[in-house]
C-alpha cells in the first residue's frame, strides 16, 4: 500500500514538475522589438517527463494565442510562438482543464523600433550569419535587422508580424521548412515584402495560395531584380550569382527593399509607413443606439401574477388565520418563484459591430483588418488557436466606455464585390478634392461611400494621404458569417477597400 | 400592514411604466435596456423607507413586521427581475443582497419606532432618508471645500454604492440586526 502511494506521489511529481526555463526563454528579436506588434518568442520547457501534451498560451491584454505542444518522450521542448511586445504580455502553461500551471512575464526587447520609411525593420534568414550582416547591414542609414538561421524560418506569418520585410539568403538551395510558402504569401498579402536572394526552394508543393502578379524585371545598379506583386506586398527575387558579382550588392538589396517600401518612388513618402501597430484612435463609427427591448407575454403574465399574489394571499390568509405572518410568508415564497421564472426570460444579446478595411494591390491576394467593437458584456478577450487554418491575429485597441475593441488582421482573403465606383488618392487629393473635403462629403453621404464608411475612410486618409501615397478607395459589399456567433448580435457597419498603387511612371 | 407587498409591487411597476414612457425616459437619459432595470433598482433602494409601513404594537406585531419586510423584499425583487428581459447583465440578481440589507435596516428602524409611537416611525423615515441620501452630498462638499474624500460613506448609501460598484453590506446589516434586536427586546406595554 505504501509502495503504491509512493509510486503515485512520484508520478504526480513528474506530471506537475514541468517548468518554463526563464533564463533561456526570450524574444528572438531581442534587443529589437516593435511595440504593439507580435514578435517571435522562444519558450523553453523543461522537466517534461511523463507529460504527453501541453497547452501554451501567449497572453496579451484582451487576447490569448494558444497552441498544443506534443511533449511525449521528451524532457525538454523549445517552441517559438508569437508574443506581444508590450505591457501585460504573459506566457503560460495550461493544464488539461485549462488551469494555469505556470506563467512567465517575459523581458521585453530594449530597443523600440518605430515604423520609419527611412529604416525598414527586416528579418534576415541565412545559413551564413557573417555574410548576411554584410549584405543586409544593421545600420542607422539602411535598416534595422534581426538575423536568423535559415533552418528556423517561421512557418506562421504571425511570427513576422512586427517586420516590414523578410530577406532570405539561400545560395545553397536549402529547402525551407513546410509551411514557409503559405507564411510568405500571408505576410506579403498583409503588405510585407519578401526578398529571396538565391533559390526559393520550398518544403512543400501545391499550396493553395493565390498566384502573384506577372513578374516585372527591374535593373537596380546593374543587377536584374524580378518583382512579383502580391496584393499590397511583393516578392523580389535576385539571382545570387549576379548579386555576388556586383560591387554594390548591399546597395542593390537596400534599393530593392526601398523600392517596395516607398511604392516605387525614389524618395521616402511623407508620414509614417503602415504597420500593424494598433491605432490609438478607433476608426469605428459611433455605436448604434441600443434597440428597445419589448416586454413578452411572459412579462405581463408574471407581472399580473405578482399583483394577484400580493392581493389575494393576505385576503385569503385573513380568512384562515388572524395572524398576518403566514400570508406574508406565502407572498415571500410566491415572489421568489416568480422572480426565478423571470430570470429565464429571453435577454437581448450583446452587440458587436464590425468595420473592415480590405487591402489589395497587384494580383488577387488581399488581406483585411477587421475592427471589432463589442459591448462589455460580451467576452473580455479573444482566444485564437494558433493551429487553426485561419491565421488571424487580434490585438486590443482603445474603445469607448462600455465597449471593448480589437483590430483583427487576416491574410489571404477574397476581395469582396464593390458597392460603388473607386476614388483615386494621389498627392493628398481624392479625385479633384483635398482628402479632408472628400471625407467631409462622405460624412454627409454625398459620395459613393455610406456615412458609416466615412469613419474608416477618414481615419485611413488622415494616416495615409501624404506625399508619395497612391491608392484606390472603394466601398465594399462585405459580409460576415454572423451565424458563427450565437452569443452576440453582429452588425456590419462599414467596409472599404484600399488598393495600394505604386508611383505612376 | 397586510398589503405592504402589494404597495411595493404597484409602486415599482408604476415606476417601470413611467420610465418606459418616452418623454420621461428621454429626459432621464435612459433607454429600454440595462438602464431601465438599473433605474428600477435605484427606485427600489430609494423608496424603501417610504414604502414600508410597520404595524404598531407588541412583540407579535414586530414579528409580523419582519415577515412583512421579507415579503416586500421578495416582491421588489420579483418586480425588478421581471425587467430582466431588457437587460444583458445580472445586476438585478447581484443587487439582491444589498436590497435585502436595505429592507432589513429600514424595517428594523421603522419597527423599532413603531414599538414607541407613530411619530417615531416618521422620525425613523427622515433619519433613513438622510442616511441614504446625504452621504453623496457630504462627499461633494468635503471634496469641494476640504479637498478630502468621503468615499467610504458609500457603505451607508445604497444608491451611491450601486452607482460606484463599491457595495459593502455590513453597516446596513449591523444597523438592521441591532434595531431588530432592540425592537424585540423592548418590553410590551401593559394596558391600563
Amino acid at each position: 500500500m505504501r509502495a503504491c502511494l509512493l509510486v503515485l506521489a512520484l508520478l504526480c511529481g513528474c506530471v506537475s514538475a514541468q517548468t518554463i526555463d526563464g533564463e533561456r526563454s526570450r524574444f528572438l528579436s531581442s534587443p529589437n522589438g516593435r511595440t504593439g506588434t507580435y514578435a517571435p518568442f522562444r519558450l523553453v520547457l523543461k522537466d517534461l517527463l511523463g507529460v504527453d501534451t501541453l497547452t501554451i498560451e501567449s497572453g496579451a491584454p484582451g487576447v490569448a494565442l494558444s497552441r498544443d505542444v506534443a511533449t511525449a518522450g521528451k524532457t525538454e521542448v523549445e517552441v517559438v510562438i508569437p508574443a506581444l511586445v508590450g505591457e501585460g504580455t504573459t506566457i503560460s502553461i495550461l493544464g488539461s482543464g485549462g488551469d494555469v500551471i505556470e506563467t512567465l512575464a517575459p523581458k521585453l526587447p530594449l530597443r523600440r523600433i518605430e515604423p520609419d520609411y527611412a529604416r525598414p525593420y527586416v528579418a534576415v534568414f541565412s545559413n551564413n550569419p557573417v555574410y548576411a550582416r554584410v549584405l543586409v547591414p544593421n545600420s542607422p542609414r539602411t535598416a534595422v535587422c534581426d538575423y536568423y538561421e535559415l533552418q528556423e524560418f517561421f512557418t506562421d506569418w504571425r511570427l513576422f508580424d512586427g517586420y516590414d520585410a523578410i530577406v532570405i539568403i539561400n545560395p545553397d538551395e536549402t529547402r525551407l521548412p513546410p509551411g514557409s510558402q503559405r507564411a510568405i504569401a500571408e505576410f506579403c498579402s498583409l503588405g510585407g515584402n519578401a526578398m529571396i536572394l538565391g533559390s526559393f526552394r520550398l518544403g512543400e508543393s501545391d499550396v493553395d495560395v493565390p498566384a502573384p502578379a506577372d513578374p516585372e524585371v527591374m535593373l537596380i545598379r546593374g543587377v536584374p531584380v524580378q518583382r512579383f506583386g502580391y496584393g499590397p506586398g511583393a516578392i523580389h527575387r535576385i539571382a545570387f550569382d549576379e548579386l555576388q558579382r556586383s560591387q554594390l550588392a548591399a546597395d542593390v538589396v537596400m534599393d530593392a527593399l526601398r523600392d517596395q517600401f516607398w511604392f516605387g518612388a525614389t524618395r521616402a513618402p511623407g508620414g509614417k509607413p503602415q504597420s500593424r501597430i494598433p491605432p490609438q484612435l478607433s476608426p469605428c463609427p459611433p455605436p448604434l443606439p441600443p434597440s428597445d427591448a419589448a416586454p413578452t407575454p411572459l412579462f405581463w403574465g408574471l407581472g399580473g401574477g405578482v399583483l394577484l399574489l400580493c392581493l389575494l394571499a393576505p385576503l385569503l390568509g385573513a380568512r384562515v388565520t388572524r395572524r398576518a405572518w403566514p400570508a406574508q410568508l406565502v407572498v415571500l415564497a410566491g415572489c421568489a418563484a416568480i422572480g426565478s421564472v423571470a430570470l429565464t426570460q429571453d435577454r437581448p444579446l450583446p452587440v458587436f459591430e464590425l468595420t473592415a478595411i480590405v487591402r489589395s494591390g497587384e494580383g488577387q491576394a488581399a488581406s483585411q483588418r477587421t475592427f471589432l467593437m463589442a459591448e462589455n458584456s460580451w467576452h473580455d478577450g479573444i482566444v485564437v488557436n494558433l493551429d487553426d487554418r485561419e491565421r488571424s491575429l487580434p490585438r486590443r485597441i482603445p474603445a469607448r466606455a462600455g465597449w471593448h475593441a480589437w483590430a483583427i488582421d487576416l491574410p489571404l482573403v477574397r476581395i469582396p464585390a464593390s458597392r460603388g465606383a473607386s476614388s483615386d488618392l494621389s498627392g493628398g487629393m481624392v479625385g479633384e478634392e483635398i482628402f479632408r473635403d472628400f471625407a467631409t462629403r462622405a460624412h454627409r453621404g454625398a459620395t459613393q461611400f455610406s456615412t458609416s464608411d466615412a469613419y474608416p475612410l477618414e481615419w485611413w486618409l488622415e494616416a495615409n494621404a501624404y506625399r508619395g501615397r497612391h491608392a484606390a478607395l472603394t466601398p465594399l459589399e462585405w459580409t460576415f458569417p454572423a451565424e458563427q456567433f450565437r452569443d452576440a448580435r453582429v452588425i456590419v457597419r462599414s467596409a472599404i477597400g484600399v488598393t495600394d498603387k505604386r508611383v505612376p511612371g | 400592514m397586510r398589503f405592504n407587498a402589494l404597495i411595493v409591487a404597484i409602486t415599482l411597476l408604476a415606476v417601470g411604466g413611467l420610465v418606459a414612457y418616452a418623454p420621461v425616459r428621454e429626459s432621464l437619459g435612459l433607454a429600454l435596456d440595462d438602464s431601465w432595470q438599473l433605474a428600477l433598482i435605484h427606485a427600489e433602494l430609494a423608496l424603501t423607507p417610504l414604502l414600508f409601513r410597520p404595524a404598531a404594537g407588541d412583540r407579535a406585531r414586530a414579528f409580523s413586521n419582519l415577515a412583512s419586510a421579507a415579503a416586500c423584499w421578495a416582491t421588489g425583487g420579483a418586480v425588478v427581475l421581471l425587467f430582466s428581459f431588457a437587460s444583458m447583465h445580472d445586476l438585478a440578481w447581484h443587487a439582491r443582497g444589498l436590497t435585502a440589507c436595505v429592507w432589513l435596516a429600514v424595517s428594523g428602524v421603522l419597527s423599532l419606532g413603531a414599538r414607541f409611537e407613530f411619530r417615531w416611525v416618521m422620525r425613523g423615515r427622515v433619519l433613513l432618508l438622510c442616511a441614504f441620501g446625504l452621504p453623496a452630498l457630504w462627499h461633494y462638499l468635503m471634496l469641494e471645500y476640504g479637498e478630502v474624500s468621503a468615499g467610504r460613506l458609500t457603505s451607508v448609501s445604497p444608491s451611491w454604492a450601486i452607482a460606484t460598484g463599491d457595495i459593502s453590506l455590513w453597516p446596513l446589516l449591523v444597523a438592521g440586526v441591532l434595531s431588530w434586536l432592540a425592537a424585540f427586546a423592548l418590553p410590551d406595554r401593559r394596558r391600563a
